[in-house]
């Protein structure tokens, strides 16, 4: 019996610019994401990985093509449903980490909260067991200024688990961080879809992170170049 | 998104952007406090002169009218008064008729050592027209006090207090009662004390006071003389002298001239024109109930008795007031407007700044409707601060300007006890125009926020 892919990209165009100056972004991909997958989006800068990442997120729109991502078409999906999934369903991950410095860490973690109906108490619960899940408990008062670059980016991902999201989309989530640090997000994300299953799409250029995923998709000026499966987890 | 949680994440968005709030609320600032002052002066002054000269009270008049020297005025008697009190047309509150002297009568007193001798111009009106807490029950017609006249003590013709010995019958008379008007009171400060080297006068009680009291008030009425012409032939009396008493200001007094009780008029008329010229006004007060009936009453005096509305000085003046208060706040709109193009200024490059913040909050759940209320609602309350601080410089430098006003200002006649008028709607306003204002400078740059792609926002 066959499961609705998580994610189901089809014949999916993009370009930016307008008229004689309109480049090509993407052109025609096409591919299904399953439940519990960790799918590495590899390529060269300006392949197309992070805009093919950013339309899976809702964060931007196909020129052409269908995408439907955990049951909703995008196409009939309204403006709300889409922020509702983002909020909901989907957590991102940033390479820039995309913390506000003016709130505390905590703050930073139970900011999706102020989108729902979360009573304070109840996000700031939800909010300190992500952050203990990320090993930061300690750090939950201070600001994100006062903290290295692989503590912003466990605070951002407690952030992106806050709201214990089916699905996880990382733009180069290890990009801005030493080796080791590097490593050690890479293992809470196997951690993470181990335990509990969620689907990991990781866009990157760095082989280290490439080679844990279960599958690698190459994207080359914008189309599928390959699509390999069993590498190792 | 809740209500509350718009207003937390405002909050947060204000306190970070501290400096730019406070230089895009400046023009709010001066704008209202502006708004504030310049409306609360003109309320101020308006609720003065219609206190002096109310819409509702109007002054009805026999239009003049003369043939080869003959005076074919039209004559008003009790008889208009009775047309006026029974028309059904407008609902009246009182009717008062005035009646000037109708023949010569010269004043004299002495006044800072000076004997001055000025030819009376006068009427007289029903006293409890004119009573009020400053003049009191001093203004009334002494010769209908029941009370026996004493007589005259010899050999000097002395009397008592405020009477003084007529001659005529020797016994004992109270000095009638008198009133002047702020406006002849001006007239004297700026023009005649000056040229003759008098002081001027202030505050009318203050200046009884100075002076020794009312039995220092004395003036003197030669009834049937004049300083212009000594021969008076047709007259049916003799010239007589009554003394009078100079009570204070009544700004219901004939504006350049004094007023009398209305019975001291009658019986010198009567005594010295005949009985025509004792039964004849000169004019007749009236208070409607509303000040909307004054059209159609002018209408109706014109079409039915013939007679004329005297030009309003409430309405003249109110009209300029509304006027010039009407420029103040242009001017102060202009300045809300220009400070409201600054807020959008600053808020396209607070938008332009804050584009991965942006970018961010769409990513975890804001919609584009969430992000234009984050970006107007700071708006907004960049508005209510920076017009709270408006309405409260506002009334600060009009309390100011009102105590200056009021402790290190000369007095003069018509000079009220404040000058500002500062009406809870006022700062109600100017606070609601504040956050308004802030929500059109901000609504544009919101427009944008929202609309911008999340993903373009997040790659700046």
């Amino acid at each position: 019996m066959s499961t609705e892919p998580v994610i189901s990209v089809r014949d999916v165009y993009k370009s930016y610019g307008h008229g004689q100056v309109k480049t090509p972004v993407l052109r025609g991909v096409s591919f299904d994401v399953q439940k519990g997958e960790i799918v590495a989006i590899v390529g060269q800068s300006g392949s197309g990985k992070s805009t093919l990442l950013n339309i899976i997120g809702s964060l931007d729109t196909c020129d052409k093509g269908k995408v439907k991502v955990l049951g909703r078409d995008f196409d009939s999906a309204r403006e709300k449903q889409l922020a509702a999934m983002r909020n909901q369903d989907i957590g991102f991950v940033f390479q820039a980490f995309n913390l506000l410095d003016h709130l505390s860490c905590i703050e930073n973690v139970v900011l999706p909260s102020v989108f729902t109906h979360a009573k304070a108490s109840e996000a700031h619960e939800a909010g300190m067991a992500a952050l203990t899940r990320v090993g930061l408990k300690d750090v939950a008062k201070r600001s994100p200024t006062e903290l290295s670059g692989g503590q912003k980016q466990r605070v951002a991902i407690a952030r992106a688990l806050y709201s214990r999201p089916k699905l996880l989309l990382c733009d180069e989530p290890t990009g801005n961080l030493d080796t080791d640090t590097g490593r050690e997000v890479i293992e809470f994300f196997a951690e993470l879809n181990r335990d509990d299953e969620v689907t990991l799409i990781i866009v990157t250029h760095e082989e280290r992170l490439s080679s844990f995923a279960k599958r690698i998709i190459h994207i080359q000026d914008g189309v599928i170049h390959s699509d390999e499966s069993g590498a190792k987890a | 998104m809740t209500a509350g949680k718009l207003l937390k994440l405002v909050l947060d968005n204000a306190r970070r952007h501290r400096r730019e709030f406070v230089l895009s609320g400046f023009g709010i600032v001066f704008g209202i406090a502006a708004f504030v002052f310049f409306l609360s002066l003109s309320m101020g002054v308006r609720s003065k002169v219609l206190e002096v000269f109310p819409l509702e009270r109007v002054e009805v008049i026999a239009p003049t009218a003369g043939l080869a020297g003959a005076d074919l005025t039209k004559r008003m008697d009790d008889s208009t008064v009775e047309l006026i009190q029974n028309q059904e047309l407008v609902k009246v509150k009182s009717i008062v008729p005035r009646m000037t002297l109708s023949f010569p009568v010269a004043l004299s007193g002495y006044f800072e050592g000076n004997r001055m001798s000025l030819e009376f111009i006068g009427d007289g009106v029903d006293p409890a027209y004119v009573r009020d807490a400053d003049i009191g029950d001093m203004f009334k017609d002494w010769e209908t006090d029941p009370a026996p006249l004493l007589d005259c003590q010899l050999p000097k013709y002395t009397c008592e207090g405020l009477y003084y010995c007529d001659k005529q019958d020797m016994k004992c008379h109270h000095r009638v009662p008198v009133v002047v008007s702020k406006n002849l009171i001006e007239v004297y400060n700026k023009s005649y004390a000056k040229s003759h080297g008098l002081p001027i006068i202030g505050g009318m009680e203050q200046f009884i006071v100075q002076r020794g009291g009312l039995s220092k008030m004395r003036l003197y009425f030669d009834l049937g003389m004049s300083v212009i012409d000594m021969n008076q032939k047709n007259l049916l009396s003799e010239p007589r002298r009554v003394e009078g008493v100079l009570l204070g200001i009544s700004e219901r007094a004939i504006p350049l001239g004094a007023t009398v009780p209305i019975g001291y008029v009658e019986r010198w008329n009567r005594e010295y024109v005949g009985e025509k010229a004792a039964t004849a006004y000169s004019s007749i007060i009236v208070e409607l109930q509303h000040k909307e009936d004054v059209a159609p009453f002018g209408k109706w005096l014109m079409d039915v008795p013939n007679l004329r509305l005297e030009d309003s000085n409430g309405e003249r003046f109110a009209s300029i007031i509304t006027i010039i208060t009407l420029i103040f706040i242009v001017i102060a709109l202009v300045i809300v407007t220009i400070s409201a193009i600054n807020i959008g200024h600053s808020f396209f490059m607070q938008v332009s700044e804050r584009r991965r913040e942006i970018g961010l909050l769409r990513s975890i759940g804001a919609t584009q409707g969430n992000i234009r209320m984050l970006f107007v609602g700071e708006a907004a309350l960049l508005g209510f601060l920076a017009g709270l601080v408006g309405v409260g410089l506002g009334i600060g430098v009009a309390l100011t300007g009102d105590w200056y006003f009021v402790h290190h200002t000369a007095d003069f006649a018509f000079k009220p006890k404040t000058l500002f008028d500062i009406q809870l709607w006022i700062p109600i306003s100017g606070l609601g125009l504040a956050v308004l204002f802030g929500v059109i400078g901000g609504a544009l740059p919101a427009r944008k926020a929202a609309k911008m792609q999340p993903a373009e926002a997040l790659t700046q």
